[in-house]
């Protein structure tokens, strides 16, 4: 870690008793042992020596939080809730704490003889303006350094919304905080923010780092030169840490601060690039390997350089993730300089993903299989999670999910030893791995493993709306094969089944239009068993009602992320004023020449970086309302059909309408709209309103024009293609064959061939037998070897007596099988 | 939909009023039934429930047993997936008061779940009014809920409370107190989720225990169940066609790719060889997943595999019998009765052929194709079609054991049949 700099000089001390001082400089002594222990990772030597400093100062929070620090890094922090529970217990404490030492410094401030009173009785130094300053500054540090190890072990959690929630505020009070502190806030707070794809927000903070990161390297030079001094002053340190022993509040939150922040949050992370959802693009999980960081204190030059190499990787990251391909390419190049002479592996996943990105697969590949990517156990489950995602961009699914089973099986190896630690879970990449096996699966046709494995992902992603959807998906899949049964969707036969009864005169034809099976609850027991629940119609409707709830505050806290924007903004004119000042006291020691051209160069980057980035943040934000709408679109579509599958027409009714009134909504969802609406108004008695839903494709003549064109089909296809995204395929309508939901939609031809049919039917009901006649027709003749169009035809010729046309009719059909019962007619 | 004559809903008013204990269970039965044929069915069961309960509740002929059938029924009718529509439509004849939804509630029992459905199941319907009442109805209901905690609520109850709070306005007092209790409340089944709003403050505590214990509740039986169902799902044949001619470039590359599947057993080899056969050709697009494969997870550089444009059968039969040298021949052409296998044409055909031949060397298995019908009886069709129209230097029924036998019932029968140096299907 880097050494302190160099605190003010220590106030000058009033006579105190020696008792006193000997115990302080004991307690001070062992605290910095425990300290040096820590930074030498004998963590187990470390916690004997803070057990001992409890027994001297019992229930003291800044002891105990280091001591379950250090025995978290002990045994690899198995209990992560445990350790949750003591960063708050100590939390609580340190401000009850905070609050007693103000009101006795309070009292100190009245009398002497107080003064001497509250010292013996808690320790702090018997001055009243060092006093003062020691509270606030050991409880504002303290406090800070809780936090941010909180928001460190629920990262690891893959819990990043708490974490973020948690850390946030300590964000927007930076100034105030330790400068090598506040670095650490901003980069866990751009890690936490890129998992979330949470574009804005990390770009705040890398701006806010760009403006102060002249502020790091000026003081980096200025430790520079007091490490210098030191070293011409004592030939061989002892310690690291040049506090002044009798100051024992600083040197516990010293202490704190170099056994928690530091050490915790960089030697335990490896950097892994994930593809991790084949939805919204790529992104980037865990954090860089950034050994040489804890190495600072010895290479101070490499400090800063490191800091650079840094900051241009999330620089990268975020560019990626918005998008923006040309300025990450160009960004990547800078740090691949930068990163020259060592190990490049980051720098080479990052290249890979830009490469993917830009849909060179066979590039991207040649750059993911470098020897490192093999050599552990979670590098190889992220090799083949990537390449998975690039086969599956290659249309190769079968080898795609052979691809992910390998990536999970690497992934559980990791979850092997018990009790599973805290460094296990977060390289545990098992519920992202999951869920790209059941994307895949899902384009395979096979719902019910998909649906495992949304199940197995759940924790993870149970706060994203696509992953809802998704899930949605299987249950609608397992309809459309046939695993799933529903008594309402009539539309799901391919087949029309004709028995024969009786013989001679007496023979009569029965018309089965929906094919005998047994009830959905039955179905789900005969081939679901113990995973039944996960595919059923009604659980679906719950999956889609859950993405709907989760998509429509993306639009409110689009407004919370603006005001949060300028907040952000606010603070970073406070550090832009900070920085202008500490640059004004550096310039004093040098010659301003070099200092002024410096101070231009860097203005002029600032001023570059803010435009790309802003640039970059408005393309990401409509690509992700783009998004957002299509995922609407398809919630309201399939959340329409399913209600139509369950009868509950009225729903199904009101959701129709509601997708209708969506703005920028595709032709082929209003289409869709349009007819699951007519639908449910048959349903509930109501044929001319039904017949006004469809007469919208009315045009002179009693022609439908074509509900959309080919060009739609087409424009969703590459629009697919560009995103990388999976297709948010448009449910099958009711009325329509029952086409695979992962091929290709309706063609138009076809939808215009539902909608005469459609139209057919509803005079068919309201007694127009002409109208009905020449409508159905028309359908028969765009869809010739649709079982529900000869149905209709059928059905509309017996309405007009023409029994013998109607039985031609299902003679010439395919579909149609006769079979022959020894049953009597009854009645 | 043709809508149920009001015959039928006296038939159901008489059997309601005469109910009594000879007739409970087979008057509920037929209700029931009456329910899940339609919404219909179910909009007019629910009209006879409204009648009974609110117009002739003081009728003094009627039966003790009367109010628990009805309540019994209504509840029935209230787990349909359309209630709200049956109810909806039931609702149009009756005028609906203010306290006309306590007073249903009451006399039919319902419990606090209960009550809430009814009022969420009045969201739908066009009537302003009735939806502002049924809105105000449910918030009371959920008011009450959060008041009282010990109420038992089922999952699909829970999450429909949810959804209501969610997604009317003005509600965030009552989501913050109806998700206070959920931990409170006792649900059993997953897989359960709730969406609960992210912010800050108190609810910060609630939402990293859900979020652990969501997370440590995934077992890892759970997982390594689902990597072995997914292992049984992996298809060699699938992958190998997705890979394209390129597998079967040289010995080295098709054992590389045969070793990632091992071992390789008889199925296994059975369907490869079925796969092979029905894409003899048209993959000429596929060489580029195999050089990424290769490049990924080959030890050795791949070749330009656009140049491979059919399958190499020598070296794909050589490379399997390296891997797996005791594969029984005779069983993959008795597995190759799988879902999915046709000869589509005689050179495919001529294909599996030349494979069986390097393969082994001795006769066909007949038996395997003439012995016994197959499940794909396509599969087999299409095999035989092809067999019988193929030149005796490729396939012979030469080895026939029962080739005497009909040669003699030929004879016996008078039939003029084709020389014996010529194959033909024998009468099995």
């Amino acid at each position: 870690m880097e050494p302190k700099e160099a605190p003010p000089p220590p106030p000058p001390q009033s006579p105190s008793s020696t008792e006193e001082e000997g115990m302080l400089s004991v307690t001070a002594a062992m605290a910095r042992d425990a300290a040096v222990l820590f930074q030498s990772r004998r963590y187990a030597d470390c916690a004997e020596v803070l057990a001992q400093l409890l027994l001297k100062k019992e229930g003291d929070p800044k002891v105990l939080h280091n001591m379950a620090i250090a025995e978290s890094f002990l045994d690899g922090c198995p209990d992560p809730k445990k350790l949750l529970e003591i960063l708050g217990n100590v939390k609580r404490r340190s401000e009850e704490l905070a609050c007693a030492s103000r009101q006795q410094t309070d009292s100190a401030n009245g009398t002497g003889n107080s003064v001497s009173s509250g010292s013996r009785g808690s320790g702090i130094i018997p001055l009243i303006s060092a006093a003062n300053n020691a509270t606030t500054y050991g409880d504002e540090f303290d406090t800070t350094i809780i936090t941010f190890n909180t928001a460190v072990i629920l990262y690891h959690l893959h819990d990043y919304e708490s974490a973020l929630s948690i850390l946030d505020p300590l964000y927007r009070n930076i100034e105030p905080i330790d400068e090598t502190t506040a670095l650490h806030v901003c980069f866990l707070l751009l890690d936490i923010t890129l998992a979330l794809q949470d574009a804005s927000n990390a770009a705040d903070i890398i701006q806010y780092l760009e403006r102060s990161f002249g502020v790091v390297s000026a003081t980096n030079q200025n430790e520079n030169a007091n490490t210098a001094q030191q070293q011409s002053a004592q030939p061989k340190p002892s310690a690291k840490i040049s506090t002044p022993p009798d100051s024992d509040s600083n040197t516990c939150a010293g202490g704190s601060e170099n056994l928690s922040a530091g050490n915790f949050s960089d030697d335990t992370l490896e950097f892994e690039s994930f593809y991790s959802t084949l939805d919204g693009g790529n992104q980037n999980l865990g954090r860089p390997i950034l050994n040489d960081f804890s190495r600072a204190s010895a290479d101070l030059a490499a400090t800063a350089a490191d800091l650079k190499v840094r900051l241009q990787i999330y620089k990268v990251r975020l560019l990626l993730l918005t998008r923006n391909l040309k300025v990450a390419k160009r960004e990547l190049k800078v740090l691949m300089n930068m990163a020259r002479g060592r190990d490049s592996s980051t720098e080479l996943l990052l290249k890979s993903q830009l490469e993917y990105a830009r849909g060179n697969y066979r590039k991207a590949v040649k750059l993911l299989s470098t020897p490192n990517n093999r050599s552990e156990q979670a590098m190889l489950a992220m090799f083949y999670n990537n390449l998975g995602c690039i086969l599956h961009q290659q249309r190769s699914i079968q080898t795609s999910v052979w691809c992910f089973s390998k990536a999970l099986k690497y992934s559980l190896s990791l979850r092997s030893e018990k009790p599973c630690k805290l460094t296990a879970i977060s390289q545990d990449k098992s519920c992202l791995i999951s869920y790209n096996c059941g994307i895949q699966h899902l384009m395979c046709g096979k719902p019910l493993l998909a649906a495992r494995c949304f199940r197995e992902a759940m924790p993870l992603l149970c706060n994203r709306s696509l992953f809802w959807l998704r899930f949605a998906e299987c249950s609608l899949l397992a309809l459309e094969k046939g695993i799933l049964t529903s008594s309402g969707a009539t539309s799901c036969n391919d087949e029309i089944e004709v028995d024969v009864m009786g013989s001679g005169k007496w023979r009569h034809l029965v018309i089965n239009p929906v094919k005998p099976s047994h009830s959905s609850e039955s179905g789900e027991e005969v081939s679901l068993d113990k995973y039944g629940n996960l595919i059923s119609l009604r659980f679906a409707r719950q999956c889609l009602l859950n993405a709907q709830i989760l998509l429509d505050p993306s639009t409110k806290e689009n407004l919370v992320i603006a005001s949060g924007t300028e907040e952000s903004n606010q603070t970073s004119l406070q550090g832009q004023k900070g920085s202008g000042q500490k640059n004004t006291t550096n310039t004093d020691s040098k010659p301003p020449g070099p200092a002024l051209t410096n101070a231009n160069g860097e203005q002029k980057g600032i001023s570059n970086l803010n435009v790309t980035l802003q640039s970059s943040l408005a393309l990401y934000d409509d690509i992700c309302r783009k998004e957002n709408l299509k995922i609407k679109q398809a919630i309201l579509g399939d959340l329409a059909f399913i209600e139509l599958c369950l009868q509950n027409h009225l729903k199904a009714l009101s959701i129709a309408k509601l997708l209708q009134q969506l703005p920028e909504c595709s032709r082929m969802y209003v289409f869709l709209s349009h007819v699951y609406a007519a639908e449910a108004l048959c349903a509930l008695n109501r044929p001319k309103e039904a017949a006004e839903q469809l007469t919208v494709y009315l045009r002179d003549g009693d022609d439908i024009e074509l509900p959309y064109s080919i060009e739609n089909c087409e424009k969703a296809l590459v629009e697919k293609d560009s995103d990388g995204e999976d297709s948010v395929a448009p449910v099958v309508t009711k009325l329509s064959s029952g086409e695979s939901q992962y091929s290709e939609s309706l063609k138009p031809e076809e939808a215009q061939g539902v909608l005469y049919i459609d139209l057919g039917m509803t005079a068919a009901v309201q007694g127009e037998l002409e109208q009905a006649n020449y409508m159905v027709s028309r359908g028969v003749a765009l869809l010739p070897n649709n079982p529900r169009a000869v149905l209709a035809s059928v059905y509309v010729d017996l309405l007009q007596g023409k029994a013998q046309e109607a039985i031609a009719k299902l003679r010439r059909c395919r579909t149609v099988r006769f079979r022959r019962h020894s049953v009597a007619v009854s009645s | 939909m043709i809508p149920f004559n009001s015959a039928v809903a006296e038939d159901v008013r008489s059997l309601v009023q005469g109910v009594d204990d000879s007739t409970f269970d087979s008057t509920h039965r037929e209700l029931c039934q009456l329910a899940d044929c339609s919404p219909d069915g179910c909009s007019l069961l629910l009209q006879v429930c409204l009648d009974e309960v609110l117009l002739n509740a003081d009728v003094a002929k009627s039966s003790r047993l009367k109010p628990e059938l009805l309540s019994t029924v209504f509840k029935y009718c209230l787990d349909k997936p359309y209630f709200s529509t049956s109810f909806c439509e039931a609702l149009k004849t009756v005028h609906v008061s203010d306290m006309f939804l306590v007073k249903l509630s009451n006399e039919l029992n319902l419990s606090a779940g209960e009550r809430v459905g009814v009022g969420l199941a009045l969201s739908d319907s066009g009537n302003l009014g009735l939806i502002t009442k049924g809105q105000k109805f449910s918030i009371a209901e959920i008011e009450e809920i959060c008041a009282n905690p010990a109420h038992v609520l089922t999952n699909d109850q829970i999450h429909d409370i949810v959804v209501f709070l969610h997604q009317t306005d003005g509600l965030s007092k009552h989501m913050d107190s109806f998700t206070n209790i959920i931990s409170l409340l006792n649900v059993k089944e997953m897989p359960f989720y709730v969406p609960a709003p992210i912010k800050e403050g108190n609810a910060r505590p609630t939402i990293s225990s859900r979020h652990m214990e969501l997370y440590t509740g995934s077992l890892d039986d759970d997982f390594d169940s689902l990597l072995s169902e997914i292992g049984k799902e992996i298809s060699m044949a699938d992958i190998i066609t997705e890979l394209g001619y390129g597998c079967t470039s040289d010995i080295a590359h098709c054992k590389e790719i045969l070793s990632l599947f091992e071992p390789l057993d008889d199925m296994g080899i059975s369907k490869l060889l079925g796969a092979v056969v029905c894409t003899h050709v048209g993959l000429g697009e596929a060489h580029n997943t195999y050089s990424t494969f290769m490049s990924a997870v080959g030890n050795s550089q791949p070749s330009d595999s656009s140049q491979f444009t059919a399958w190499n059968i020598d070296v794909l039969v050589d490379s399997i019998n390296e891997i797996a040298p005791r594969t029984n021949w005779i069983t993959v052409v008795e597995n190759l009765d799988h879902e999915g296998f046709c000869i589509p044409d005689e050179a495919a055909f001529c294909l599996l052929m030349s494979i069986y031949s390097r393969a082994c060397k001795d006769p066909f298995p007949l038996h395997a194709v003439c012995g016994s019908l197959w499940k794909n009886t396509e599969g087999q069709l299409s095999f035989l079609k092809h067999a019988v129209a193929a030149p005796t230097d490729t396939f012979t029924f030469k080895h026939c054991s029962r080739k005497m036998v009909s040669l003699s019932y030929a004879r016996q029968s008078g039939l003029v049949l084709p020389g014996p140096s010529r194959g033909f299907m024998p009468t099995c």
